[in-house]
């Protein structure tokens, strides 16, 4: 999962610890990877939180997103995508931004619409960076760690565009929510 | 795989790196030159990013246990080596490893083992500590990245100091979690290389054998000394009424969840040091013992006569986690089991010539034993195609035996096997089913590639892990030498396929049907790994 690799340089890079965890294996072959990131001025003992202790859940895919609903926080924040893969075609909802009950309680939640924003900039294949801009916008990190983390983390090639996604999501963040 | 930055090549200050990349990292540090190994979720990255190295040579082995041996070969003559594989690995590597400690080696030999508790990507969940405890060498086992680098150092150095074979054994957290590492230089003392023979140390008849075991029993005592003395086993203090023993990845979690309590981390989980264990013991009014999978920990330590608690019967099973060691240090109540949207399964690649062959087996009426590839998943829905699969090069062997026992009045058995694991480990089987007369069929599913660990080269594919050409293996040739009755070659993708499968159960005798199509994926990773030794290591490597 590069974007939380890229996430997990950015925390490194602005001086903390950081223990980012993934579960791969099956993921070539379609599987759902989870991906965990801590980080803090103290040491970081585990790389996994508690279920009920998450600060910020970044669900890329709207199924898997609500799967992990009940792990956040009382104060956490739900940052999701509004884009689904379907298990089987009939059974995508009827409504983009039609909700599971689990993520409509929710009380701290930023729904974006990834395939939106990357149909602009003409890559869907950048919808998680879509995501990366708005966890920037709640992370005290500068934006400049941010772009050195993008920069050192992709190939060459796609790097100007990502940034470019990155920046929308976190300026139009900025623009509704205020600097931190 | 996608471009990752390398700057940890650097030689000093800190990196964010995997568990894997620390080892490798470590490896080259200690002066490592050679390295083998098998791929293995979760451990294949440790070879790859160690033939990102000049000085140290890496290659991909048949097996595990050619792997070992070859390494074996370069540490008898003083060079210091590290074999990888995962938990599994270490059964097929388990013969040399077993006589290994009997004989001295001058150089300095690592094992990595690489376990997978849950488990994630494997046929099982083998605790393989069990491993060091049996063939009696030591065991490290770090709980994040800086210590896999620092430990595959140490390690190296107690190999060379006591010539012992080390284990160092990791698991699938540790594996796949960056943690921010220090680096350091390359150490620039490299031993001797030259092999003195001495037959006492190194040909195990029995004579030689007895001797061998006096001086392993007699090392073992000596390691033992230099656990009950060595930082890597750590006590922090404190005046708690509760003790905590732990290794690995466990004390991470347990260190979360108690920050309070004392702690015993145990970094060389083999010999144990037992003193230090009594010691620190002695100190609280409860101690316990944190660890996943078996009881390894606490039950040597209760036959030391230490009282200890250990965790409870369900949590033998499955990977720890925080919420788990939370509620097995009883600060949260059990979790009850909640609905949620149902998990979703893997299954093959858009386009994958496996989706074909599957679909005509699950529509034939047969027994189908599978094998250790990405065409494992024809068991899932919707083909639901193979009815066994065991270890890697099985399915050959199994359907020997169930053919022979089930008889012409039952249904047809079939073998499905991928070109890796056929190179792995099928060649004996086949061997074994043509001079035992059984009538075995067999489908190898040559993709070229072995795949599923992510695309690495083998035997067949005609290209080293450094990117080099060599020579391609031919499977057809190697079925038609051993004796195979009838051996046809096909392209799974061509339309005639289901006419082909039937054809090969027709057959009466032993016989191949051998299905060829590149893997789609295989050749892009293959691009992406040479542009990016390339940026890396443009200038090619004299021979050693």
């Amino acid at each position: 999962m590069t974007a939380f690799r890229i996430a997990a340089f950015a925390c490194f890079k602005a001086g903390y610890d950081v223990k980012q965890a993934e579960i791969h294996g099956m993921s070539q072959r379609g599987g759902p990877i989870e991906s965990h990131l801590r980080f803090g001025k103290q040491g970081v003992n585990s790389p996994l939180a508690p279920k009920g202790e998450i600060d910020a859940i970044l669900g890329f895919e709207k199924t898997e997103a609500s799967r992990y609903a009940d792990w956040l926080s009382p104060f956490g924040i739900l940052i999701m995508s509004l884009y689904e893969i379907p298990e089987e075609p009939s059974l995508r909802e009827e409504k983009k931004d039609h909700l599971r009950p689990e993520v409509e309680i929710l009380e701290r939640k930023i729904l974006v619409d990834t395939e939106a924003i990357t149909a602009q900039y003409g890559d869907k294949r950048m919808m998680n960076m879509a995501l990366l801009g708005i966890l920037a916008g709640i992370l005290p990190f500068d934006e400049k760690i941010w772009i050195e983390a993008i920069s050192s983390n992709l190939s060459p090639a796609i790097v100007q565009k990502n940034v470019a996604v990155f920046q929308h999501t976190l300026r139009k963040f900025r623009e509704e929510y205020g600097t931190r | 795989m996608g471009s990752s930055n390398h700057n940890f090549l650097e030689n000093s200050g800190k990196a964010l790196l995997s568990g894997n990349e620390a080892i490798a990292r470590g490896f080259w540090e200690a002066g490592g030159i050679f390295a083998s190994g098998y791929p293995g979720t979760p451990g294949t990255e440790i070879l790859e990013t160690v033939s990102l190295f000049k000085e140290v040579h890496a290659q991909w082995a048949t097996n595990e246990k050619v792997a070992l041996e070859v390494a074996i070969g370069v540490a008898l003559a003083g060079g210091r080596c590290l074999v990888s594989m995962k938990h599994v690995g270490v059964n097929v590597a388990a013969d040399p490893l077993a006589t290994l400690p009997y004989l001295g080696i001058k150089g300095a030999l690592v094992i990595v083992s690489a376990d997978d508790p849950g488990p994630y990507s494997s046929q099982n969940e083998q605790d393989n500590r069990h491993y060091a405890r049996f063939f009696k060498i030591p065991l490290l086992e770090p709980s994040d990245s800086d210590e896999a680098l620092r430990y595959c150092k140490e390690a190296v150095c107690i190999s060379q100091r006591f010539s012992t074979p080390v284990m160092l054994r990791v698991t699938t957290r540790i594996c796949h979690t960056r943690t921010v590492v220090g680096l350091g230089p390359r150490d620039r003392v490299s031993s001797a290389i030259g092999f003195s023979p001495n037959p006492e140390t190194q040909v195990m008849i029995p004579k030689y054998a007895r001797l061998g075991h006096k001086n392993l029993e007699e090392r073992l005592k000596k390691l033992e000394e230099y656990s009950e003395g060595s930082e890597l086993n750590k006590e922090i203090l404190s005046d708690n009424h509760l003790g905590i023993i732990s290794s690995g990845m466990s004390f991470q979690y347990a260190r979360e969840t108690n920050p309070g309590a004392g702690f015993l981390k145990l970094g060389m989980s083999w010999p144990l040091p037992a003193k230090k264990i009594k010691d620190f013991a002695g100190r609280y009014s409860k101690v316990m013992v944190l660890e996943e999978l078996d009881r390894f920990l606490e039950k040597e330590i209760k036959s030391l006569g230490i009282s200890v608690y250990g965790k409870p019967d369900r949590h033998l099973v499955g990977e720890l986690n925080p919420s788990k060691v939370r509620e097995i240090f009883k600060i949260s109540r059990r979790d009850s089991a909640r609905l949620s949207p149902s998990k979703r399964a893997p299954g093959f690649c858009p386009g994958c010539a496996y989706e074909k062959v599957f679909k005509v087996l699950s529509e034939l009426d047969l027994y189908c034993m599978g094998d250790i590839g990405c065409y494992t998943l024809g068991v899932l829905p919707p083909f639901k195609a193979i009815h066994v699969n065991l270890c890697m090069g099985a399915s050959i062997g199994l359907a020997s035996g169930l053919s022979w026992v089930l008889g012409e009045s039952q249904k047809k058995v079939i073998a499905v096997i991928g070109d890796s694991t056929f190179l792995h480990s099928g060649i004996p089987s086949l061997m074994d089913a043509v001079y035992n007369k059984r009538k075995t069929k067999v489908i190898i599913l040559d993709n070229m590639s072995t795949a599923m660990t992510g695309f690495q080269e083998h035997p067949g594919t005609g290209i080293t892990l450094e990117g080099d050409e060599t020579k391609k293996i031919d499977l057809a040739s190697i079925c038609v030498a051993l004796g195979v009755d009838k051996v046809m070659e096909h392209n799974p993708y061509d339309p005639d396929l289901r006419e082909k499968i039937k054809a090969l159960l027709e057959i009466d005798g032993s016989s191949v049907l051998i299905l060829r199509a590149p893997c789609l994926l295989h050749e892009k990773h293959r691009k992406a790994r040479a542009l990016s030794k390339n940026e890396v290591r443009p200038k090619k490597r004299e021979e050693h």
